[in-house]
């Protein structure tokens, strides 16, 4: 016998069996619950403060990884104990698996491992998907979750986040960037309509100002009317649509206040059709 | 106008001596002709620090905007220096809210007297980022926290401290020193849990003297720091930040802030749960609760 290789003969072989069966599927149920314990936990916790809450959330995916990591290499550890026949007769069952049709679940699996470390997005950010906008509520092994505005979930496939872009609104940050759109007449005064839009942004409730987030009000001239966009940031991505319902509610009771009129609706609908205003100006 | 008890033994030499690095800074400002912010929490004493330089400079003309009502923005024309209290009136949050405030700053900046406005630290940190006050006003002085030797020497200079003599020869041996020195975070943790009274009242005024003074009168610190008020609405906490920011403020400026009709409800729940007082067509903060205010606003981003 050449010495330092092992003895086959010695080796024992692994046997597949009811127990061993059992026992699998019981640490994975184990795992399941703990993972769904543990993503609770830290749920409860990141609601206390808005300021911490994507920090913890961003640890959920993370300690989910971690549990059923090590719960599956508590059940396959075994395998790395199996004759080169078993092991061989397991490939082939695999590929098998996989040629029939699972791969898909396979690749998202893949790609929900990956993202873990990659990060795209975390949980709590505000993302485009295709046509799916929403708040990330749930990054798992296979999907992620988006609540969209209307309070719809929608379930995305991981997998396709490689091979889609993604626009991420706040990228980990509790405060963000919203756009108000507001349209005037074209002969109104501008000038007073874009302070009218500044500090109706500036007075929000909702609002967030620093030194890095300002507010900003940008003129476009269109066919017979002008379009106002006015940017701010909000204290919680929570509370986009709330920011924009207080600031519109506030600029249009002013506008009326003052007589700064809307641009009559058919020459709004004869630009939308087919001409490009001019390049816009900050105000 | 509720009379605000907890500020009124305070001589403001014994102010001075309290902030005397931030009373030197601002006698240098005012020497060098800057336009100057002494800016504090609610019930810090800023305003009687204005009294103590006051006296100090001789000439000074005081100007105070007692409610948002009074507060028109002029800048009168025939001193060398002004010490202007109530700048948070100046402005309200709502569309054109800012006119008396930015009539104030152009006054301040076409004047050729030296000018220092006290400012509440919440509504300052908002002005300076809403408009461009603090192009006007180049130095800002804050107010710090006060130690737990500063609160301990002052309670015991003011209110019979017989029961509580051992905790202040402690807080004197020690000399506050070494948990003075933490972040103010876990300073305040570790004073809520401690067994003696000053680093408890400390803790739960967060080192600002006028709530330190409420918080020994109204025996806060018996009843432990819990918070069982429960979740705020959001309206609520929104009021609740009107209020910090004015300390004191009409029911009619409240209405124009928002939404008329929660306000009522709101001033209830908030009355409560003990953040406020209202009374005689006012709203003012309750000193004890300022801290536990402060923390929910900074849990919901409303403050930074």
């Amino acid at each position: 016998m050449v010495s330092g290789v092992p003895d086959l003969t010695e080796v024992q072989p692994f046997d597949i069996d009811s127990t061993t069966v059992v026992g699998a599927v019981f640490t994975l149920a184990v795992a399941y619950v703990l993972a769904r314990f543990a993503a609770y936990a830290l749920t409860r916790l990141s609601e206390r403060s808005v300021k911490r809450r994507t920090t913890v959330k961003m640890f959920i995916p993370v300690t989910r990884s971690v549990i059923y990591a090590a719960a599956l290499y508590y059940v396959l550890g075994p395998l790395f104990n199996l004759t080169s026949g078993q092991l061989l007769a397991f490939s082939g069952v695999l590929g098998a698996v996989l040629g029939l049709g699972i791969k898909e679940l396979f690749a998202n699996m893949v790609a929900g491992i990956v993202m873990v470390f990659e990060s795209p997005y975390r949980t709590g950010d505000k993302v485009e998907f295709r046509d799916y906008y929403g708040e990330v509520t749930d990054i798992g092994i296979r999907s992620t979750k988006l609540t969209t505005p209307d309070d719809s979930v929608v379930t995305v496939p991981n997998y396709l986040v490689f091979t889609n872009a993604v626009s991420n609104a706040n990228a980990g940050s509790v405060e963000m960037m919203v756009v108000v759109e507001f349209h005037v007449a074209a002969d109104t005064d501008i000038d007073r309509a874009v302070s009218v839009v500044r500090e109706g942004l500036k007075i929000s409730r909702y609002v967030h100002l620093s030194d890095n987030h300002g507010v900003q009000v940008l003129v476009e001239d269109r066919r017979g009317y002008r379009r106002l966009r006015g940017k701010a940031y909000i204290n919680d991505v929570r509370n986009e649509q709330a920011f924009r319902s207080d600031v519109t509610e506030r600029v249009l009771a002013k506008f009326e206040e003052e007589g700064i009129e809307s641009p009559d609706v058919s020459a709004a609908l004869l630009d939308d059709a087919g001409s490009v205003g001019s390049a816009g100006e900050e105000a | 106008m509720m009379e605000r008890a907890y500020v009124k033994t305070v001589s403001a030499k014994d102010l001075k001596s309290l902030f005397e690095d931030e009373f030197g800074r601002l006698k240098q400002a005012v020497d060098a002709g800057k336009n100057t912010a002494l800016v504090s929490e609610p019930y810090a004493g800023r305003d009687m620090l204005l009294d103590e330089l006051s006296s100090n400079l001789g000439g000074a003309e005081r100007v105070s905007f007692g409610s948002v009502a009074d507060a028109e923005g002029d800048v009168p024309e025939d001193a060398d220096v002004y010490l202007v209290e109530g700048c948070r009136y100046l402005y309200t949050r709502r569309i054109d809210g800012f006119e008396n405030l930015e009539s104030f700053v152009d006054g301040v900046a076409e004047s050729e007297a030296t000018v220092v406005a006290s400012w509440n630290l919440y509504a300052w940190s908002y002005v300076r980022q809403a408009t461009e006050v603090d192009d006007v006003f180049r130095e800002d002085i804050v107010l710090p926290e006060l130690g737990t030797s500063s609160i301990a020497e002052l309670v015991a200079s003011e209110y019979d401290i017989t029961d509580f003599k051992s905790d202040l020869e402690e807080t004197r041996e020690e000399g506050g020193d070494i948990t003075d020195r933490l972040p103010a975070g876990i300073r305040f943790r570790l004073g809520e849990r401690s067994d003696n009274v000053f680093e408890q009242i400390t803790a739960l005024s967060g080192g600002n003297l006028g709530v330190a003074r409420s918080v020994f009168e109204s025996r806060t610190w018996e009843d432990g720091s819990e918070d069982d008020v429960g979740e705020l609405s959001y309206e609520d906490a929104f009021m609740l930040l009107v209020v910090l920011t004015k300390e004191d403020v009409e029911h009619q400026v409240l209405e124009e802030v928002v939404s008329p009709n929660s306000l009522e409800k709101s001033i209830r729940k908030l009355s409560d749960a003990g953040y406020v007082e209202s009374d005689d067509g006012r709203v003012t903060l309750r000193p004890e609760r300022l801290v536990n205010a402060v923390e929910r606003l900074e849990r919901r981003n409303l403050v930074w």
